[in-house]
């Protein structure tokens, strides 16, 4: 049995304006778990609060109620400096508009997270070579950002996201601003991490990107309304069992 | 569509981009402020009464004309840094389909406004503090005040008339660029600004240029042994400093931090490794602002150093402006009874001796000595870095001046030259074809002048008697000299300060009913004339480095503002990343820190290699107390350190404040940390209302 990886329980999330006079919710009781090596995708309409959830998790945001438990230690009660360590430890993050650092080059990029973490240059150059050849951007590392195409960033971005070996891998739709085969060679390199053990979350509203996933989360409204599971299933299967189930909720 | 519609819009996006208009405004009314105070003081008649009026008006009148010059510049200088934002948004209002003449609209009332706006506080502030810097000019000159007209609308026409040109040239620069560039690169012109620019080889030769050119300045103004070429060879020096500085910064520096991110045990460090990554890209994309900041920063130090010093150090100048207590000289030899009469005269009258009065008849002009032939001649006079001249005097008032015995039989002379001169030891010398025999050969260094300060080359011919002087120029005339013999003597008298200058006053009176008395001068008058100059350069050399503090403030708030809202979605990254808060700090702390101060040591670089030439400078007002003037300038040194180090501070807290607010910090990071969205969102809002 794998260990319990994430463990959301009753997530509650309310927005409010600077007065208080309007309220908006956007989690209305959210729970779920993954546990280590598995790859979940979460679904949804705009506005149906998969990017708040994946925030929360990611501690970029807090919860109005319930608990996010990752690698069983509660982060909704941790002090700002202990998030910080959290997540330059356990987390991972890719996003759609990159994040990448321009006055860094490819590697400092990549490095970044475990010279936070004082590493010395002989690990760092170990680790950054050995993602720079599975993400296949060897060559770009001396270049900047801007000098790369977008593909190329959101490799560099997975890189950045898992040199530090995190407990879990967070994606915020992270094929959004990518063709579609820029976006085939990403999922492709999520799930051969996934294949090599990495947890992985993510947000998408790509069924195809979706397909790659073991687990499919649909929200609705704040709320999960359903769950499938790949189980047996290939991609190409999976991706008509989501199809199909989307078309049959809009139906 | 109504102008009053483009009045509306320039006037909300003063108000939206308030941040960059208010640091510009200040600088403005500072500007217009010091500007009116200058012309104020210049054109009231109050200052007449002052000594050394003509020579006054001049210096202020320079000054007025040297902040025009200089806030025609520098205003030229912030906007360039400001339009560079603003063409973003003139992009924008062209993008949406405004025509050129619609944004020549909104560019001439945002203009009108900043120019109303700074004039009109300007001058307020101008008028309630006229009476105040007046009152305490005349306090520094230590002359009799006598303030009176509150208001004369001459200094504001010319203050304002003044502003408007420059604000004028300025609006017709920004709507030919607008008109000139497409509406694409408008839009672009942040984004290229943000790039890292890299190292090229082209930057590194001109780099090591830089560092040429300086040190050559260093060397040239080190060089010159003439004094009057020192102010012109400061001002040619710190026109090769900004030049010089400006490629050592952009590649030198540059150079060094390059060399610091190869250096692996430095920069994989938490602590160094966004911060030189970051300066990097952000000293070479603000090297001419460093520049500018290095320059005003040397300019500031030897500006009010060198003016401080002066008025602080008027009464050194004025007791060592000669070893006598006065001079007197009559262009009439025959009227020398009547002046001693007078000096006498004037001590009896306030109760003190006259100690000595050495007199002197003499014949001078100037000449050039050839110094292997022996010939005293008038061709190529000006041959000489410092004029050389004769004076011919007669031996009774030698011996009686220096107490010496000397005789001298016919047509025997003793020769004193000038101590920085080489000279041999002659039997004979020819005086403009008149042979002398030398019988006694000294150097000035034995009988020194009764100046402190070296105008010229001084030799003196001492005669056996009048007749031999009589003789000497009448030879001299019958070759065209048009010289007349002279009277100079030199007074020493006892008593206090106030005696001596009781008896300056009486004789100053005395004095100016003998027409044939063309000058005197007193340690007393020195002081007074000193006084009113020196208050004058003081005044002129502090409100000049205000205003240089001024635009530094200005270039400093300017850019950690234009960076920090650059930043702002770099340091979103970085905390998402996990970096506290505490880290981005420290990081931003060495950065500005190591950004910003590099031109303040360049700065006391240059000032510590002007230090010669400033002393130069002070030595031509007759400061001649180098050890005062150290003192003066590294006090100096030490204030516009601390206050740097404050402007440094505050806007270290700018750029702290704008990249780590509360709602784009973690925890709460916002989801619109990019300054451009908001913008952008701002103007579509805007176009809607």
């Amino acid at each position: 049995m794998s260990e319990k990886m994430l463990e959301l329980k009753d997530l509650h999330k309310t927005y409010c304006t600077k007065k208080g006079a309007v309220q908006y919710e956007a989690l209305k009781g959210i729970s779920f778990d993954a546990f280590e090596g598995d790859f979940i995708a979460i679904m949804g309409e705009s506005g149906s609060g998969k990017t708040t959830t994946l925030n929360i998790i990611a501690s970029l945001d807090t919860a109005t109620e319930g608990n996010v438990i990752i690698g069983g230690t509660d982060i909704s009660k941790m002090e700002n400096k202990e998030i910080c360590r959290f997540r330059r430890e356990k987390l991972g993050f890719v996003f759609q508009d990159f994040n990448l650092l321009n006055y860094f080059t490819v590697k400092d990029n990549i490095a970044f997270p475990m010279v936070l973490l004082n590493k010395s240059k002989n690990e760092i150059d170990e680790r950054v070579n050995e993602l720079a050849e599975r993400t296949n951007i060897t060559g770009l590392l001396n270049k900047y950002p801007y000098e790369i195409s977008g593909g190329e960033k959101q490799r560099t971005a997975v890189a950045r996201a898992l040199v530090c070996r995190p407990a879990l891998l967070l994606a915020d739709e992270p094929t959004g601003a990518l063709d579609s085969k820029n976006s085939d060679q990403l999922m492709d390199l999520f799930k051969t991490f996934n294949d090599l053990g990495q947890t992985i979350i993510m947000v998408t509203h790509s069924i195809k990107s979706a397909s790659k996933a073991k687990k499919v989360l649909f929200l609705k409204d704040g709320v999960i309304g359903a769950t499938l599971d790949k189980e047996t299933a290939d991609d190409e299967e999976f991706e008509n069992v989501i199809a199909n189930f989307l078309y049959n909720v809009r139906k | 569509m109504k102008q009053s519609f483009w009045a509306k819009i320039a006037f909300k996006n003063i108000i939206e981009n308030k941040n960059f208009y208010i640091a510009n405004l200040v600088v403005d009314v500072f500007t217009v402020t010091a500007f009116y105070l200058f012309t104020y003081m210049t054109l009231n008649p109050g200052l007449k009464a002052a000594p050394g009026y003509g020579t006054l008006i001049v210096i202020l009148a320079l000054g007025c004309v040297f902040v025009a010059l200089i806030t025609l510049f520098f205003k030229m200088y912030t906007n360039r840094i400001l339009s560079k934002r603003r063409n973003r948004e003139m992009g924008l209002y062209a993008a949406w389909g405004l025509e050129y003449k619609n944004i020549d609209s909104i560019l001439f009332y945002e203009t009108l406004y900043i120019y109303l706006a700074g004039s009109l506080l300007g001058l307020m502030i101008g008028f309630v503090f006229q009476k105040l810097v007046y009152n305490g000019l005349f306090t520094l000159m230590k002359c009799n005040k006598d303030y009176s007209a509150g208001f004369s609308l001459t200094p504001v026409w010319i203050t304002m008339s003044v502003f408007i040109v420059i604000d004028i040239v300025i609006l017709v620069s920004n709507m030919r660029k607008i008109r000139k560039n497409k509406v694409i690169s408008l839009l672009k012109e942040e984004d290229e600004a943000a790039l890292v620019k890299k190292l090229s080889l082209l930057d590194v030769i001109k780099g090591l240029f830089g560092l040429v050119l300086i040190i050559g300045a260093y060397y040239y103004i080190n060089s010159s042994v003439d004094l009057r070429e020192s102010i012109e060879m400061i001002m040619v020096a710190i026109g090769v400093f900004f030049v010089g500085s400006f490629f050592v910064i952009s590649g030198v520096v540059v150079m060094i931090e390059m060399l610091l991110k190869k250096t692996d045990k430095i920069y994989y460090k938490s602590t160094f490794f966004s911060t030189i990554a970051k300066l990097i890209s952000r000293t070479k994309n603000n090297a001419m602002s460093l520049s500018v900041i290095n320059i005003l920063f040397t300019c500031v130090i030897i500006g009010a150093s060198t003016t401080i010093s002066l008025y602080l150090g008027t009464q050194r100048q004025a007791s060592e402006a000669f070893k006598a207590d006065g001079i007197v000289k009559s262009g009439n030899f025959e009227d020398r009874a009547l002046s001693k009469e007078a000096i006498y005269d004037a001590a009896r009258g306030v109760g003190v001796t006259v100690e000595k009065c050495n007199e002197n008849v003499l014949l001078g002009f100037q000449t050039l000595f050839d110094i292997e032939k022996g010939v005293y001649q008038y061709e190529g006079i000006e041959a000489k870095d410092l004029p050389e001249v004769i004076e011919i005097r007669l031996l009774d008032d030698f011996n009686k001046q220096w107490n010496e015995n000397f005789t001298l039989n016919d047509g025997e002379i003793l020769l004193v030259t000038d101590e920085d001169l080489e000279f041999k030891d002659y039997e004979t010398i020819d005086f403009y074809g008149e042979k002398l025999n030398v019988k006694h050969h000294f150097d000035t260094a034995k009988y020194p002048g009764v100046d402190n300060i070296k105008y010229a080359y001084e030799n003196f011919i001492i005669v056996q008697d009048f007749d031999a002087l009589s003789d000497l120029h009448e030879k001299l005339k019958a070759i065209g000299f048009t010289r007349e013999l002279s009277f100079w003597c030199e007074y020493y008298i006892s008593g206090t300060k106030d005696d001596k200058i009781k008896v300056d006053a009486i004789l100053g009176d005395t004095l100016s009913k003998i027409p044939t008395v063309d000058y005197f001068d007193s340690n007393a008058t020195q002081l007074r004339t000193r006084y009113a100059r020196n208050a004058i350069f003081l005044f002129l050399g502090c409100f000049i480095s205000l205003i240089f503090i001024m635009y530094m403030v200005f270039i400093m708030y300017y850019k950690q503002i234009e960076e920090a809202t650059d930043d702002a979605p770099n340091v979103v990254i970085m905390q998402k990343i996990g970096m506290y808060d505490a880290e981005i700090k420290r990081s931003i702390f060495a950065e500005n820190g190591l950004m910003f101060f590099v031109p303040v040591v360049m700065a006391f670089c240059h000032v510590a290699a002007c230090f010669g030439m400033m002393s130069d400078i002070m030595k031509l007002f007759m400061l001649t107390d180098i050890a005062f003037m150290k003192l003066c300038v590294v006090l100096f040194c030490l204030f516009i350190l601390l206050v740097y180090v404050l402007m440094y501070y505050g806007a270290y807290r700018v750029y702290i404040n704008i990249v780590l607010q509360k709602e784009t910090a973690p925890h709460h990071i916002s989801r619109h940390a990019d300054p451009k969205k908001a913008q952008l969102a701002k103007l579509t809002k805007l176009r809607k209302g």
